[in-house]
């Protein structure tokens, strides 16, 4: 700032001539980044768009460019964002988390498949849960983390389950954050309640009004710095055919039998012991999108056969309560698999 | 032929420990189980029975129960051992329960009474700024003495409490079908078929827990205080004066916003007395419905869903129960809310 405050000097001309240089020197990068990845990031943003001092880095899955946020130690945590294909959603979400859990964890953070700067599918019906499933599950074995703490929010937890039920061998423990995806249908939330004051076509104002109409504390859950990065990413080419290919219906037959589907693996689980690692709900009481009452739902479907299941309600938390109580939950989640890690695991639900 | 082996080596660990049980069989005189050994105090010229174990701050532990004989602070033994090693633990006798005395006035049975009881021998050990740690109906004693006291707790934690809770109304619950097995309510037998209903996991109490139990309740004066109790049952004008007294406690909470302490609400998710006969698994509408009241003016309020928990969970789950509280607590000391919360939260 001081440089522009200093105006009336002889130095303003060799100034100026500065300020030239250093536009041309920012130019040139940028000009041969279009050629790669689109154009360069607006001021304040990242190239990788990474927020709160965090650098993500890049890993080829399967032919799928993959962004991933990497820090800590110990055993290996993977955090799966939520929201649908799209640029906007990342694993941003988890900027205000990953330093703390990486004080216990070998945390890693990755854009789903179609998310953030991770690229699309290679084939047009991956466009679906199956398909994020499977890129996460990937993931995992790309990085070769064996045995993994899976903690997923909103459409990730949603992820974070069917992948527990297709691998429970990979999952050492599940925690659930305010998802609506793998719960049984219990009637309308009050998410188009709380939408209706949003635009209703996809872009950068919509994803921030949607955001913070299902927030408790929107302004402590996001800064500018978070909505700059994201609406960086929608910008990106990649970005932008994932809008085009949504609206060409990619992902089909499978995204629309998504609901049928669902409920045959909740007939699975209700009857076979598969999901029976350690798993915790985390819910915010003041979410209208993932209302507690799906939460509850799903845990009665978890909980037949699952004995080593718990449920936390925030208060005064909405549907990104991790962000908003950054500290809080991550204490919680540490707590949980500490004790967990220290106590065997009931097997079959005993019944009385 | 390994059933063989287990059957041999019961019969003989059976017989090398028959002397051992022996002793047993006839309980201390103070109904000490677990290894623990109690205390006794005089609160306002009442004796109090009450366990004592560790250093640091201190918790004070509120047991459940409706009548004399039905539950004492024995129902802690699997949590004290653990928790007195981050805390000073205090796990009292309610006033008529256990071998704590019976009041002169038998309106003391009643929840104001119970509450003062608890509040007078907090006063009696000096007890100040401490965690408070209440189960069933003693979480409404506790819930109720923190409305009253709020700059005397630290934290609170109300574990299997609200099934009186609004929405009520929702038809009978579980254990109704179990108590018309139970002998009647005013004998102990009825009282222990009544506890053992609410458990869930057959591991919940063992012999040496009911051993005491019985031998307290059994005593002259629990036969006394069951008796008194019984005599003031079904008096309308008391029931309409409890009910008053809980709606003006809520009010307090939901309305004026007393209670701003960090709040845990423990439930377990087959709890019976919370687990209406038409509902497939225990919806806890009491401790969602306590949830809710006190969230509304206090924002460090939690609650925890334990599966595969029943009433008495945290007998079921110690190793778990005394981690989450442990966990809540060392959370909240690390993190004192900023000042001026109490009047206008910041959540």
């Amino acid at each position: 700032m001081s440089i522009f405050r200093t105006g009336h000097t002889p130095t303003r001309r060799r100034r100026a001539r500065w300020l030239v240089a250093i536009a041309v020197a920012i130019m040139i990068p940028a000009l041969v980044g279009l050629r790669g990845q689109g154009q360069a990031p607006p001021a304040g943003v990242l190239p990788t768009a990474s927020l709160g001092g965090l650098e993500a880095k890049f890993v080829d899955v399967k032919g799928v460019r993959t962004r991933y946020y990497e820090a800590g130690r110990g055993e290996p945590m993977v955090l799966v964002h939520g929201e649908g294909f799209s640029g906007h959603s990342s694993a941003n979400t988890w900027s205000k988390n990953i330093p703390g859990l990486a004080k216990h964890f070998h945390v890693f953070a990755a854009d789903k498949l179609a998310s953030g700067m991770t690229g699309n599918p290679l084939d047009d019906k991956d466009y679906n849960i199956q398909g994020e499933v499977e890129h996460m599950y990937q993931f995992i074995q790309t990085m070769k983390l064996g045995k993994v703490h899976l903690v997923g929010q909103s459409r990730g937890g949603g992820l974070a389950f069917f992948l527990s039920v297709a691998h429970p061998e990979i999952v050492r423990t599940l925690v659930i954050v305010d998802s609506n995806t793998a719960s049984p249908d219990t009637g309308p939330t009050d998410r188009q309640l709380v939408l209706s004051k949003c635009p209703k076509e996809p872009d950068n104002e919509e994803w921030k009004c949607r955001l913070r109409a299902i927030s408790f504390k929107p302004d402590v859950a996001f800064d500018d710095e978070f909505w700059a990065a994201g609406f960086y990413m929608a910008s990106l080419p990649k970005s932008k055919e994932t809008v085009a290919k949504m609206k060409a219906g990619a992902g089909e037959p499978l995204a629309s039998q998504f609901n049928e589907w669902k409920k045959t693996v909740h007939a699975r689980i209700v009857k076979e012991p598969i999901l029976q690692m350690p798993t915790l709900f985390y819910w915010g009481r003041n979410d209208p999108s993932a209302m507690l009452k799906n939460g509850l739902a799903l845990y009665d479907v978890i909980a037949e056969q699952n004995p080593n299941l718990r449920m936390i309600i925030a208060n005064k938390a909405g549907h990104f309560h991790y962000r908003e109580y950054p500290a809080e939950f991550n204490q919680n989640v540490i707590n949980f698999i500490d004790y967990w890690s220290r106590s065997p695991a009931a097997g079959t639900t005993p019944s009385k | 032929m390994r059933w063989m082996y287990v059957l041999v080596a019961t019969a003989v660990a059976s017989i090398v420990c028959a002397p051992a049980s022996g002793q047993t069989a006839t309980p201390s005189a103070s109904g000490s189980v677990g290894g623990l050994t109690a205390k006794f105090v005089d609160v306002k010229g009442v004796k109090a029975r009450y366990y004592e174990m560790g250093q640091g701050e201190p918790m004070v532990m509120i047991h459940g129960g409706s009548t004399g004989g039905s539950s004492t602070a024995n129902v802690w033994s699997r949590n004290i051992p653990a928790l007195s090693k981050r805390f000073h633990v205090f796990a009292v006798d309610r006033l008529g329960s256990g071998l704590s005395g019976n009041p002169a006035d038998p309106k003391d049975y009643d929840t104001p009474g119970q509450v003062e009881f608890i509040y007078q021998f907090i006063q009696a050990l000096k007890l100040n700024r401490l965690h408070l740690v209440g189960h069933s109906a003693g979480g409404a004693i506790a819930l109720y003495m923190a409305i009253q006291h709020p700059d005397m707790f630290k934290t609170l934690v109300i574990v299997a409490h609200g099934p009186e809770n609004p929405p009520a109304g929702n038809g009978p619950t579980r254990l109704e079908p179990a108590l018309q097995k139970c002998p009647d309510q005013n004998v102990y037998e009825g009282l222990k078929c009544r506890v053992e209903a609410l458990a869930w996991l057959p591991t919940t109490f063992d012999a040496e827990y009911w051993k005491a139990d019985t031998y307290m309740a059994t005593l002259p004066k629990s036969k006394d205080a069951r008796a008194a109790v019984a005599a003031r049952a079904g008096d309308p004008q008391r029931a309409k004066e409890s009910v008053a007294y809980r709606e003006q406690m809520w009010d307090r909470v939901r309305r004026d916003g007393v209670l701003q302490m960090p709040v845990l609400i423990y439930a377990g998710k087959n709890d019976v007395l919370d687990w209406t006969v038409a509902d497939p698994t225990a919806m806890l509408r009491g401790e969602l419905g306590l949830f809710d009241i006190i969230a509304t003016k206090n924002p460090r309020v939690q609650m925890n869903i334990i599966n595969q928990g029943g009433h008495f969970m945290y007998r079921e789950h110690p190793g778990e129960f005394n981690r989450d509280l442990i966990g809540f607590i060392d959370y909240w000391n690390a993190h004192p809310a900023p000042k001026g919360t109490s009047t206008t939260p910041s959540r």
